[in-house]
């Protein structure tokens, strides 16, 4: 019975340490950068901490199209060792603080591989659109 | 036969039970349309053409072909929706992906539509008819949207995989030329059980 207990524990102790093993991002870019990010300083709600500890918004920085359209880029980072699915979607908000309705756009599904960083650039549907929510969940289902 | 009794009277209760929850309507939700509480299908879904159409709108809305037309001609690009050829194994209904394209591009006040319902081409054609016009522009579109829907399979083990690529182009009938182009993959993997029939 006491080798049947010890040689599951160590079956256990090899899975937990492959598992450990798993295949994460390395990154190689341009020490001296060319282009300027403008950040944008957010205001944040969390409300998961379980989908926060595993996927940040590491932040947001925006510009503007040539012809006036906002465009935002998020900079997310998978914190955990194994792949994540998550939810994202943005609304738009013009200079009154309307929310700008569209027939397309909705909740996007995206995987971002361990230790990743990940860019996801979005353009806003009019020139009127000014500010933005950006909404983040975990797969509900 | 006290116990043939209490037999027949529990499987009476379990058969009442059973009829009773047969009787139960189904439980129905109201959902966010292609939210993340729907149904993921290893098809196309709502999400993935709102999703699709979100990004190719944006893209083409902020392209200079759109937004410096009025400032080269002195009026707003007129747009007409060509054919999108369903080229993937599922029986699509293009309407999902052109139509919200074509409500946004509306919506955003920098293009006219050129529409294609058939009461206003009878109508329009009766009154070109009517005024005796020989060289009638009304329906002539500067831009013409058109494109395709693919479809990729991959399969390893029990592992399958399907890219549906969406691609959408905006060609110039005067020049023949091709002024923007934008193709959006959606992919979804999924695991044949072990047994299925």
């Amino acid at each position: 019975m006491g080798k049947t207990t010890g040689f599951g524990i160590a079956v256990l102790a090899c899975a937990l340490f492959v598992s450990g093993c798993a295949t994460t991002v390395n990154t190689v870019e341009n020490a001296e950068k060319a282009g300027v990010r403008q950040m944008v300083s957010d205001r944040r709600v969390v409300t998961d901490r379980t989908l926060e500890n595993r996927i940040a918004l590491v932040g947001i920085n925006q510009a503007q199209t040539d012809a006036g359209f906002l465009r935002i880029q998020l900079e997310m980072y998978n914190l955990k060792r194994t792949v994540q699915h998550f939810f994202y979607t943005v609304e738009w908000f013009d200079a009154n603080g309307m929310r700008v309705q569209t027939a397309t756009g909705g909740w996007t599904e995206q995987q971002i591989l361990p230790r990743e960083s990940l860019f996801i650039t979005l353009t806003a549907p009019n020139q009127q659109a000014k500010d933005f929510v950006v909404k983040m969940v975990e797969d509900p289902r | 036969m006290k116990r043939i009794t209490r037999a027949l009277a529990v499987t009476a209760v379990g058969c009442g039970c059973l009829y009773l929850s047969g009787c139960a309507s189904p439980a129905v939700t109201r959902i966010q349309a292609g939210g993340p509480t729907a149904v993921t299908s290893m098809g196309v879904d709502l999400a993935d053409f709102k999703s699709a159409a979100g990004e190719m709108v944006k893209e083409l809305l902020a392209h200079p072909a759109i937004t410096g037309f009025k400032a080269q001609r002195g009026r707003l690009p007129a747009l007409n929706r060509g054919v999108i050829v369903n080229k993937s194994d599922l029986n699509l209904d293009m309407g999902q992906l052109a139509g919200r394209i074509n409500e946004d591009l509306l919506n955003s006040g920098l293009v006219e539509l050129i529409a294609n319902d058939a009461g206003a081409v009878d109508q329009q054609k009766l009154e070109a008819f009517e005024k005796d016009v020989k060289n009638d522009k009304t329906g002539r579109a500067d831009f013409f949207l058109e494109g395709e829907i693919m479809v990729l399979a991959a399969r390893d083990g029990r592992l399958r995989e399907k890219t549906y690529t969406f691609q959408l182009r905006l060609n110039d009938p005067k020049t023949r030329r091709t002024v923007w182009q934008r193709t959006v993959d959606v992919s979804k993997q999924s695991t044949r059980p072990m047994a299925s029939w």
